[in-house]
Order: structure tokens, then sequence, then C-alpha cells
């Protein structure tokens, strides 16, 4: 579905990888892992075609990504990004239908269709009730849910996830990966999302890229790559495992 | 859809009533029925090129803003508080200067426009266009702008020196329709509706606006392009007039929202009326005495500045 060849990815003179060969395939969910700093970010910025890449190739679909022009390739790759603050006062329901704009011919409305995307997508982040509140006033929480449910409203089918959980409680963290995890098992979406929460990793991932701040990586499935030898080289810290019958869970020594 | 189209029949009625206003208010207020029947000399030939006037700058200045606050991603942007009007009207004068027909002072005008504008935006988008770099900038380039207009006064011969003084303190005291910049109005409007869907979300930043595709540099430059040569088609009728592109597209989107479909006609016409109805009250308040309608804005638009610059931090 995504997959990249010798793709080497710079931010000016820093070398954030070499030679990376990934496939994400349609149904798998992966988790990118990595310290502070090590360029996750400029990572699936790349994989959406928004920063450029050094050497090598990212192909869509067996079709070269840079020979795409920007609105194909959003019809199929949506990302969500860190942080979000609107400079302009929009309402929700405003800026989540503008999301629909790649997959507009240029001089159409909005069809009931869009309108209907919008609406699901609102329902699976809750904020129906939100929908004709204006942005700025939300809480962190609370816009970054709008920021994903705008994602949703993209329907792209490879989804690229810059830190999705942060700022949301516990409750929706949890209801946003059971949603992610449905979405990849049940109707075939790719996503990749970076990530801190090595637990969450664990629960929700089919495979890890482990990336190291000197620009090499590990990948492979996420029993095999999550280990605490693994782990505590990545963060440069001790680690610990502690397993209940199902599952596994790290913490700091 | 119903409700757009009665917010856009409501301010086509505004832009109607202020247009009757201004043509029949004056030093010598005409009944109305001078509008119906009489072929009055005074509101042929003096009235309606200069209500003609305020209508187009107007438009022209709410637009300007609208796109500018867009392509700078600062809601404060506005061309007179960042010396893009000084630029228009520094080209002006020097096309003035050195003695052009008046077909080249639209030119002249843009070239400044065009330059100030681009000067601006690099100089900004290091600092992702927050508004205390972009302010700073902007100042900065409006004292350097204006110093340069005084050089420009300065060593012109007096003979020209008196029509650059007039022209340059903001007065419509224009004796002929503005057929050019009313053109360009009509024209530049249509292209600008034509962006629209896309402004909606360029106003997100460059990474936000690619990734949902809208690659960029064709829309941004074309969007350079538009929002310069209205502030210079303006300028070349009124001079500089300052907040009327801050104040417009701010109410419109207070009471219609984000989508630009609806907002840059609607603040189109609301700059429009704006102007027609300060002019009236420029030529009328002190009537015989005529102020310049620069001065009725600022009175309007300072206080709305100053009001939104606090309520940003």
């Amino acid at each position: 579905m995504l997959r990249t060849e010798n793709m080497a990815i710079f931010i000016k003179e820093k070398q954030i990888c070499r030679d990376l060969t990934l496939t994400f395939s349609e149904g798998q969910v992966w988790g990118i892992l990595g310290p502070n700093g090590c360029g996750k970010t400029t990572l699936l910025q790349t994989l959406a075609g928004i920063h450029p890449i050094k050497q090598g190739h990212i192909f869509l679909r067996e079709q070269n990504l840079a020979a795409l022009s920007a609105k194909t390739i959003a019809q199929s790759i949506g990302i969500l990004f860190q942080d979000f603050t609107p400079v302009f006062k929009q309402t929700v329901w405003e800026y989540c239908l503008a999301a629909r704009y790649p997959h507009q011919p240029y001089f159409s409305r909005e069809s009931e269709y869009d309108h209907d995307i919008v609406t699901k997508a609102l329902q699976a982040m809750q904020l129906v009730s939100l929908k004709h509140r204006p942005i700025h006033p939300l809480s962190g929480g609370e816009r970054k849910r709008v920021a994903i449910a705008a994602l949703l409203a993209q329907t792209p089918d490879i989804y690229l996830l810059d830190e999705p959980t942060n700022h949301l409680d516990l409750r929706y963290q949890t209801h946003l990966m059971r949603f992610f995890y449905h979405l990849a098992h049940t109707k075939a979406a790719t996503i990749v999302m970076a990530l801190h929460d090595v637990n969450i990793a664990a629960q929700f991932c089919d495979a890890i890229l482990l990336h190291f701040p000197d620009g090499t990586v590990l990948q492979g499935n996420t029993d095999e790559m999550l280990t605490t030898e693994n782990l505590s080289r990545l963060y440069q810290t001790p680690l610990v495992k502690i397993t209940d019958e199902m599952r596994s869970f790290w913490y700091s020594k | 859809m119903a409700q757009r189209f009665h917010i856009f029949c409501m301010s086509l009625f505004l832009v109607l009533l202020s247009a009757v206003f201004s043509l029949l208010k004056g030093s010598s207020s005409l009944p109305l029925s001078a509008l119906l029947f009489d072929d009055n000399v005074i509101l042929l030939t003096l009235r309606l090129p200069r209500t003609l006037c305020a209508f187009t700058s107007g438009g022209l200045l709410a637009l300007a803003g609208c796109l500018m606050q867009l392509l700078l991603q600062n809601p404060l942007a506005d061309p007179y508080a960042l010396g893009i009007s000084s630029g228009a009207a520094l080209g002006t004068l020097l096309v003035m200067l050195f003695g052009c027909s008046e077909t080249w002072l639209i030119v002249g005008a843009w070239a400044g426009s065009l330059s100030a504008i681009s000067l601006i935006a690099l100089l900004a988008r290091k600092h992702r266009f927050q508004s205390h770099s972009l302010l700073l900038v902007g100042i900065a380039l409006g004292c350097g702008l204006s110093a340069c207009i005084s050089i420009v006064l300065l060593i012109s011969p007096d003979t020209n020196l008196h029509s650059m003084l007039f022209w340059l303190s903001g007065d419509i005291s224009e004796t002929q329709i503005p057929w050019l910049s009313i053109v360009i109005l009509g024209i530049g409007s249509m292209l600008c509706y034509l962006l629209a869907p896309a402004l909606n979300i360029l106003g997100r930043g460059e990474k936000e606006a690619k990734a949902l595709g809208l690659a960029g540099n064709k829309y941004r430059i074309a969007i350079f392009l538009l929002a310069s040569l209205f502030t210079a088609a303006a300028v070349t009728i009124a001079g500089c007039i300052g907040f009327i592109g801050l104040i417009v597209p701010h109410l419109t989107r207070l009471l219609l929202g984000f989508d630009h479909r609806i907002v840059l006609p609607i603040a189109t016409l609301m700059g429009g009326s704006l102007l027609m109805l300060a002019d009236t009250f420029a030529r009328t308040l002190l009537a015989p005495q005529q102020l310049p309608v620069g001065i009725i804005i600022a009175i309007i638009g300072v206080p709305i500045f100053i009001w939104l610059i606090q309520t940003k931090s």
C-alpha cells in the first residue's frame, strides 16, 4: 500500500534516516517509537509527501509519490499533526467540512454526502454537541479530537498520526486507539503512528519501528521488537518489564 | 443556503442605501427626486464619481485585507498597517515625479505594493507569521517607506507638489469615474471567488494546506499578485486609507463564519458601503469644510485595531 525504498531524510544537515526500506500494508497498525528529537515527526511528514526526501523513493500503491499531485496524495494519505492551533476563528463544523477539500471537484459545493461523512466523523470523536462551537476556547483534548475528526472527514485510507494520544485523557486514549485498531482490522486502513507510550504500542500495534537517534532503525512484529533490551537501548534508560497472563508492561527503574 | 442568499441581498440593499445617502448628502443636500428625474450637474459630475471612488476603493481594500490575512496567516494583517499602502504610494509618487502618464500610475503603485508585501512575507515567514514579528516588520517597513516618500516630496518640483500632497492625504476628491479600478474590482472579485475554496484551507499554514492537497505556490503567487493589485488600485484613487482591510474582514467573519465563498463577496460589498458612508460623513460633518475620509475611518478603526490586538494575546 505505502512503501519506501532506500529512503534517506535530512533536516538541513542532520540525517534522520538512511537506506530505510519500509512496507506498510493494508489492515496493519504500525507504531513508531523513538526518543525525543530522533525525527519521528519528520519521518511521518515525509511519508505524507510534505517533507522532501534526499535519496530513494516512496511508492503509494506502486506509484511514485513524487509524481503524484498533492490533491491525489491527500485523497489517500491523511496526517494528524502534533500541535493544532488554528489562527482564524472557525467552528468545529467549518473546520472539519474544509477537510473534504481533496475530494471535491473544484467548483462544486459540499454535497449531502460530504455532510454525512463529517457528521459521522464528529460522532466517532463524540463531538456532535460541540459542532457549532468555535475551536479557540476548546480545551487541548477537545481540540485534539477536532483535529482527529477533521482527519476522519478527509477519509484517507492511510492514516499517519503524530502522537495521537497526547492531550487526551485515559478514556479518550483508549477510545481512540480502539477506534483506529478497528479501522485497520475491519476497513483495511493502514495506520502509522508515532507514539511515546510503550504500553499503548504493545497493546494496539501489529508492527513496530524503533527509530534510534543515530538514524538506524529496527522493525518487525510487536512481540519481537518490544523487548526490555531493545527499549532500554532506545530510550537510554533501564526499563523493567512486568507480565500478567495476557500482556506485558514496561516502566522505568 | 437560503440564509446566505438573504445575507447577500441585505448587503446589496445596504450598498444601495449608502450609495443613495452618499449621492444626496453633501454641502448642499439634494431631494430624492433629483436621483430619478434631473440631470443635476452636482450629482453627475461631482457626487457620482466620488461615490463610485469610495465604493471601489472600500471594496478593494476589504478584499485585499481578506487575502493578506490568509496569506500571512495572521488576522491582524492589513494593507495600511503593514506599510503595503505606503509601498503603493511611493510607487505612484515616483511615477508622478518622472511625469509619466496617468495609466502608468497603477503600474507604479502595483510594483510598490508587490515589493512591500513580498518583503514582509519573506521577513516574517521565518517567525511563522506571528503577530509580533509581522507587525514589527510592517511598522519598520512603513517608517522606511514614509521616509522615502518624504524624500520624493522634497525633490519634487513645486508644480507637482500640490497634487502629490493632496492625493497623499487619503482624500477621495477625484472628479473622474475610476473606470480602471472598477474593472479591477469586478474581475478581481470574480477571480477571488474562484480561489475561495482553496482559501479556506490556505489560512491553516503551509504544511496543513499541503496535507489537504493544496500544493501551494501557484495559489500563493496568484493571491500575492491579486492582494497587491487591489491595494495599488485602491491607493491610486483614494490615497492611503487605513483599517478598512482590517475591520471589514473581521466583522464579516464574525457575522458569517469562515467560508470564504461567502465572506469575500460580502466583505467587498461591506467595505464599499463603509467607505461611502464614511466619505459622506467626511463631507457633511463640518460642511462646507471637507475632512479627509481617512480621518473618519481612523477614528473608527484605531480603537477596533487596538481591541483586536488585546484580545489576540
